[in-house]
C-alpha cells in the first residue's frame, strides 16, 4: 500500500510538473499582453502584473487591420476545412475500398508532396497563381492550404474507412442502394469522429499558415493572421511584445474553444487513422 | 476480383478531385522545380537560363557547408522528435492510467501549445529567452547569458520551442494509440509473471507500433521543413549554428539568388526523405504484432 | 533516354518561361478596373512596409491620399509586406513580372533589386531640377554603373543617443556629451561600472549591434570608418583585413569582454534596453527616438531623459558614421512609369517631406528641403542634420551586398561570441565575399 501511494505521488508530481512547464509560456503570453510596455522590458519579471491594462487589446482592436486579418483567417481556414474534407473523404474511401495497380504508389506520391521544401517552390507557385489571376484571392489561399492539409487527411481518413467492415456496403447494395448513396448514408455516419479529427487538423494547418498568406497576397485587406501579425508588429524598428502577445492570445482563443468542445472526438479520431495506416 | 477487366468508374470519380487538385497545385510545380535544378537559373541573370550539365548538383555536393547543414538538420530533427516522443509517451502513459484523476483537465491544458501558430511560438520564445529581460534567464539564474546568441545553446533553444509546440499532438496520438491496447493481453502477461516494465516493452510498445511509426514519421518529415522558428528566432545564427536545410535553401535561392542550386538542394532533400520513409516504414513494421 | 528527359524538361521550363514572358499582358485588368467615372484614371501600386507599422501607418496613408487628391487621374494602391520578408517577396513578384510600380527599399534591398533587373533607369524620368537638388552623396548611393536607379527618400544618419540619468549616476555631466572616441569609451565604462540597478537589471555602457541580422554588419561599417578602416578599398575591391578594421574589432571585443557592450544583439534589442534605462549610450538613426518613446511607455516624456549628439571624433579626426535610408525606385516593367515617377517625385517633394518630418522627424536628401527652418526646428534635428554632413553612404554597390553584410555579421559574431581570432576571421570572410562578388 505504501509503495503504491509513493508511486501515485510520483505520477502526479511528474504530470503536474510537465503540465506547468507546458502551460507557463501560455500564461506568460497572457500576462505580458496585459502589462504596460515599461514593465515588460524590466527585471524582475512580474509574475502577477502590478497594474493590468487592456491597452494592448484596445490597440489591436482600434487598429482595424487586426479584425480584417482575423476575418480573413476564419474565412480561409473555414473553406479550406470544408474543401479538404470533401476531397479527403472521397479519395480516402477509394484508397480504402479499391486496391488498384499503383494505389500504393499514388498514396506515396500524395505524401511525398510534403517532402519537398516549400521555400524552393515559392517562385513556381507564385508564378502559377499569378498566371491564373488568383493572387490576392481567398481561392489561392484555400487551394494552397488545402494542398498542405490534404495528404495527411487522406491518410488519416483511410484508416477510419479501413475499420468499417465491407459487409455493410454489400448489405446496402443488396438493398438496392447506389454506391454514392451507400457512402453518404451508410458509411459516412460511421466515420464521424474521423471527419471531426481531420476537420480540426486541416483547420489548424491553415490557421497557422504563414508562407502562403505572405506570398500569394499583397494587399492588407486580404492578409491573414500570421502574415498580418508579422507585418504589423514585427516591423522595421522595434519589438512591440505587448501587442504581439495580445494578438497571439486573441488568435489562439477560437482554436482553444473549438478544441475544448471537440477534444473527445478528436482523440478517438486521430487514433483510428494512426493505428491502421 | 470479378470486375478486374471492367473500369471502375466510381473509384475514378472518387479519386479525380483530389488527384486533379494536387496535380495542379503541387505535383506540377514540383516537376517544374525539379526541372529548374538542371538549369543555370540565377535571379540576377534571368535572361540567361540554360542547361548546365548537372553543375548545380556538383555545386551542392562540393559545398562543405551543405554537408554541415545536413548534419545540423539531423541534430534538430532527432532532438525535437526524440524529445517530444519521450515526453509525449511518458505523459500519454500517465494519462492512460486509470489511477490518475482529472485526466481531461490535464489533457486540455497540455494540448494548449498546439493551438498557437508557429510564428507566434517563435516570437514568444524569443521573448522568454531574451538575455536581458527574459523570464527564462531569470528563473535559471543565467544572468545575461544569451541562450539563442551562443553557438552551443542556440539549437537547444529552438528545439525547446519546437518540442513545446509539437509535443501535444504527439501525446494525443500516442494516448489514443494506448487506449486501443487490449486489456486481456496485459492480463495474460501479468498471469505469466511479467512486471510493469516487461509488460510495457513486450505488449504495449508492439501494440502501438503502427501509431508510433505514423506519428514519428510525420513529425520527422514536417520538422525537416521547419523554417519559421529558425528564421524568426536566430536567422540561422549565431554564425551558422542553427542554419538548417530550409534556411540554407532559402539563403541560396533568395540571398544568393541561385535558384538552380536551391532547387538541386530541394531534390536531394526529397530523395533523402522518400528513401528514408520507405526504409523507416519497413524497419518499424517488422516490430509490429498482430492482435 | 537521357535526351528524352532533357527535351521534356526544357519543354517544361520553356513553358514556364513563356508564361512568365506573357505575364505582363495578363494584368491589363489592373488598369481597367479602376473605373471611378474618370476613364483616364490609371491605378499604380507601391510596395512597402510602412503602411502596416504603427510608427508610419497614418502618415504614409496621408501622403498617398494627398497625392491622389492632387492627381485625380491616378489611383494608388499600397501593397504592404512584412519588413523581414520584404526583399524576398519583391524578388518573387518581380521574377514573375508582377512587382509593384513603385518599390520602396533600403540600400541593401535596392542593390539586390537592381541586380535582379527590377529597377528602371530614372536619369531622364525624374526632372533634372530634383536630381540636382539631391545631395551628391545621397545621389551616389542610388546610382549604379552611372545610372540613377532610385532616389533617396528618408536618409537616416546614425548618431549617438545617451541616457542622461545614467550619466548623472555615473558621475558624468549629462549636458556635455563625449566628443572624442576616448571620452566616449570612458563614459561607457563608467556607466557599465554602475553594475545593476535596484531591481537587478544589468546596466551596459554602450550599444552597438553585433549580431543576428545583416543590418548589424551593415551599420558596423560606421565603426570601421571611425577607426580609419574600410570595407572596400579605393578601387572598389573587398578589403576587410586592414589595420583600421582590426582596431575597430579589437576595441569592440575589449568592451564586450568587459560587459560594457552587450554581445550578439541587434538594434531592435538595443532599442528595448535603451528605452528601459539599461544602456548608457546607443548608436542609432533618427527613427530611434520614436522606438524609444513607444517601448518606454513614456511617449514624449522620454525625450527629457535622453541626450543626442553626433558620433564622437575618432582616428580620422571627423565624426565618422554611415547612413541607412529608405529609397524609392520604379519597376522596370511598369506599364505606368509616368504615373509612378509622379508619385516618387511627390513623395520626395517639399510638401510631403515637411509633413513626414513633422510626424516622424525624418530628414530629406534634397538640399532645398533639408535647409528649410521647418526641418531644423530643435536640437534633435540640428544634430541629425549636422550628422548627415559627415555620414558616408553604405558601400552597397554589388547586388550581393546584403549577402555580404550577412557574412560580416557572422564574422563579428565569430569574434565577439565565439572568441575566434580576428585576423583569421577577417581573412576568411574576405575570401568568402570576394568569391561571392565574383560570380
Amino acid at each position: 500500500m505504501k509503495k503504491k501511494s509513493w508511486r501515485s505521488f510520483l505520477n502526479y508530481g511528474g504530470l503536474i510538473a510537465i503540465t506547468i512547464g507546458f502551460v507557463f509560456p501560455i500564461y506568460w503570453m497572457i500576462v505580458t499582453s496585459i502589462k504596460p510596455n515599461e514593465a515588460i522590458l524590466r527585471l524582475p519579471p512580474q509574475f502577477i502584473p502590478d497594474g493590468a491594462t487592456l491597452a494592448n487589446y484596445q490597440g489591436i482592436l482600434n487598429d482595424g487591420n487586426f479584425v480584417v486579418f482575423y476575418k480573413n483567417n476564419v474565412i480561409v481556414s473555414g473553406i479550406t476545412t470544408v474543401l479538404t474534407l470533401f476531397l479527403a473523404v472521397l479519395a480516402a474511401y477509394a484508397f480504402s475500398r479499391y486496391r488498384f495497380k499503383g494505389s500504393r504508389f499514388l498514396m506515396m506520391l500524395f505524401l511525398s508532396t510534403q517532402m519537398f521544401p516549400a521555400m524552393t517552390l515559392l517562385i513556381a507557385l507564385y508564378n502559377m497563381y499569378y498566371k491564373m489571376g488568383l493572387l490576392n484571392t481567398y481561392t489561392a489561399l484555400v487551394l494552397a492550404c488545402s494542398t498542405n492539409a490534404l495528404p495527411m487527411s487522406v491518410w488519416i481518413l483511410k484508416g477510419f474507412f479501413d475499420t468499417i467492415p465491407k459487409s455493410l456496403e454489400e448489405a446496402a447494395y443488396i438493398d438496392g442502394c447506389s454506391k454514392g448513396r451507400t457512402l453518404v448514408q451508410v458509411i459516412l455516419p460511421l466515420v464521424k469522429p474521423g471527419i471531426l479529427a481531420v476537420g480540426l487538423y486541416s483547420f489548424l494547418i491553415s490557421w497557422e499558415d504563414f508562407l502562403w498568406g505572405l506570398t500569394l497576397v499583397n494587399k492588407s485587406e486580404m492578409r491573414t493572421l500570421a502574415a498580418g501579425i508579422a507585418m504589423t508588429y514585427l516591423g522595421e524598428y522595434n519589438y512591440d511584445w505587448g501587442r504581439v502577445m495580445a494578438a497571439a492570445v486573441s488568435a489562439a482563443i477560437p482554436i482553444l474553444i473549438i478544441f475544448i468542445f471537440l477534444q473527445k472526438y478528436m482523440i478517438a479520431g486521430l487514433t483510428a487513422g494512426a493505428v491502421k495506416e | 476480383m470479378r470486375t478486374k477487366r471492367k473500369i471502375n468508374w466510381f473509384m475514378i470519380l472518387l479519386l479525380i478531385p483530389a488527384v486533379a487538385m494536387l496535380t495542379v497545385t503541387i505535383i506540377m510545380p514540383v516537376f517544374v522545380v525539379v526541372g529548374m535544378s538542371f538549369f543555370r537559373y540565377n535571379l540576377l541573370d534571368m535572361a540567361n537560363v540554360h542547361w548546365n550539365n548537372f553543375a548545380n548538383y556538383k555545386a551542392v555536393f562540393a559545398d562543405p557547408e551543405f554537408v554541415k547543414t545536413f548534419g545540423r538538420t539531423l541534430t534538430y530533427v532527432c532532438g525535437t522528435v526524440g524529445a517530444q516522443f519521450v515526453i509525449g509517451l511518458g505523459v500519454a502513459l500517465l494519462l492512460n492510467s486509470k489511477r490518475i484523476r482529472g485526466r481531461r483537465i490535464f489533457r486540455s491544458l497540455l494540448f494548449l501549445p498546439w493551438t498557437i501558430p508557429s510564428l507566434v511560438v517563435a516570437v514568444t520564445w524569443m521573448f522568454i529567452l531574451q538575455p536581458q529581460y527574459g523570464v527564462m534567464n531569470y528563473l535559471l539564474g543565467l544572468g545575461d547569458y544569451s541562450i539563442l546568441g551562443n553557438s552551443s545553446t542556440a539549437m537547444l533553444g529552438i528545439i525547446v520551442s519546437a518540442v513545446w509546440k509539437q509535443m501535444p499532438l504527439m501525446m494525443i496520438m500516442l494516448l489514443s494509440g494506448l487506449q486501443t491496447v487490449p486489456e486481456d493481453l496485459k492480463e495474460a502477461a501479468e498471469i505469466d509473471g511479467a512486471n510493469g516494465f516487461q509488460k510495457f516493452l513486450c505488449i504495449t510498445i508492439p501494440c502501438i507500433m503502427p501509431v508510433i511509426k505514423t506519428v514519428t514519421l510525420t513529425s520527422i518529415v514536417s520538422n525537416f521543413q521547419m523554417f519559421v522558428l529558425f528564421f524568426t528566432m536566430t536567422g540561422g545564427g549565431p554564425v551558422r549554428a542553427t542554419t538548417t536545410l530550409p534556411l540554407y535553401t532559402y539563403e541560396t535561392a533568395f540571398t544568393g539568388f541561385d535558384l538552380g542550386k536551391g532547387a538541386a538542394m530541394g531534390v536531394c532533400w526529397l530523395v533523402f526523405l522518400v528513401v528514408f520513409s520507405v526504409i523507416y516504414n519497413k524497419v518499424l513494421s517488422a516490430k509490429e504484432i498482430e492482435y | 533516354m537521357k535526351k528524352l528527359y532533357g527535351t521534356l524538361l526544357s519543354a517544361l521550363l520553356g513553358g514556364t518561361m513563356l508564361l512568365t514572358a506573357c505575364g505582363g499582358s495578363a494584368d491589363s485588368g489592373k488598369a481597367a478596373d479602376s473605373g471611378g467615372g474618370d476613364s483616364e484614371q490609371v491605378t499604380i501600386t507601391i510596395s512597402n512596409w510602412l503602411e502596416a507599422e504603427e510608427a508610419t501607418e497614418a502618415i504614409f496613408k496621408e501622403m498617398l491620399d494627398d497625392f491622389m487628391a492632387q492627381n485625380p487621374d491616378i489611383k494608388v494602391e499600397s501593397q504592404a509586406i512584412p519588413f523581414n520578408q520584404y526583399k524576398d517577396q519583391v524578388l518573387i513578384a518581380g521574377t514573375s513580372g508582377n512587382a509593384a510600380d513603385v518599390i520602396l527599399g533600403n540600400s541593401q534591398m535596392m542593390s539586390a533589386f537592381n541586380g535582379a533587373g527590377l529597377l528602371a533607369e530614372l536619369d531622364t524620368e525624374i526632372s533634372q531640377d530634383i536630381l540636382d537638388d539631391i545631395y551628391p552623396g545621397y545621389l551616389e548611393g542610388t546610382t549604379y554603373d552611372g545610372k540613377v536607379k532610385a532616389v533617396s527618400w528618408a536618409p537616416h544618419p546614425i548618431a549617438m543617443y545617451y541616457n542622461k540619468d545614467l550619466f548623472e549616476q555615473a558621475g558624468l555631466d549629462p549636458e556635455t556629451p563625449p566628443a572624442t572616441w576616448e571620452e566616449m569609451t570612458e563614459a561607457a565604462r563608467a556607466v557599465a561600472a554602475l553594475g545593476q540597478d535596484d531591481s537587478g537589471n544589468t546596466i551596459y555602457g554602450l550599444g552597438i549591434p553585433t549580431g543576428k541580422v545583416a543590418h548589424s554588419g551593415t551599420v558596423f561599417n560606421g565603426i570601421f570608418y571611425a577607426f580609419g578602416g574600410h570595407y572596400l578599398d579605393e578601387s572598389g575591391n573587398v578589403d576587410l583585413n586592414n589595420a583600421g578594421n582590426k582596431a575597430a574589432l579589437e576595441w569592440t571585443k575589449e568592451l564586450v569582454d568587459e560587459k560594457v557592450i552587450p554581445a550578439g544583439l541587434e538594434i531592435k534589442d538595443l532599442r528595448g534596453l535603451f528605452a528601459s534605462g539599461q544602456l548608457g549610450i546607443v548608436f542609432d538613426g533618427d527613427m530611434g527616438r520614436a522606438a524609444f518613446r513607444s517601448s518606454s511607455g513614456l511617449d514624449e516624456a522620454f525625450d527629457e531623459k535622453m541626450g543626442v549628439a553626433i558620433i564622437p571624433v575618432g582616428e580620422t579626426g571627423r565624426s565618422e558614421t554611415v547612413y541607412t535610408e529608405h529609397q524609392l525606385g520604379v519597376f522596370a516593367q511598369s506599364e505606368n512609369k509616368e504615373a509612378a515617377v509622379r508619385l516618387v517625385e511627390y513623395l520626395i517633394s517639399e510638401e510631403a517631406m515637411v509633413k513626414y518630418h513633422k510626424s516622424n522627424a525624418v530628414l530629406s536628401a534634397r538640399e532645398s528641403i533639408a535647409t528649410l527652418p521647418e526641418m531644423n526646428e530643435d536640437t534633435f534635428m540640428e544634430v541629425f542634420n549636422k550628422q548627415s554632413e559627415t555620414a558616408s553612404p553604405l558601400p552597397a554597390t554589388n547586388a550581393m551586398f546584403d549577402n555580404a553584410m550577412n557574412e560580416v555579421t557572422k564574422a563579428i559574431e565569430r569574434i565577439m561570441v565565439n572568441n575566434e581570432e580576428i585576423d583569421t576571421v577577417l581573412d576568411e570572410t574576405n575570401a568568402t565575399i570576394t568569391e561571392m562578388y565574383a560570380e
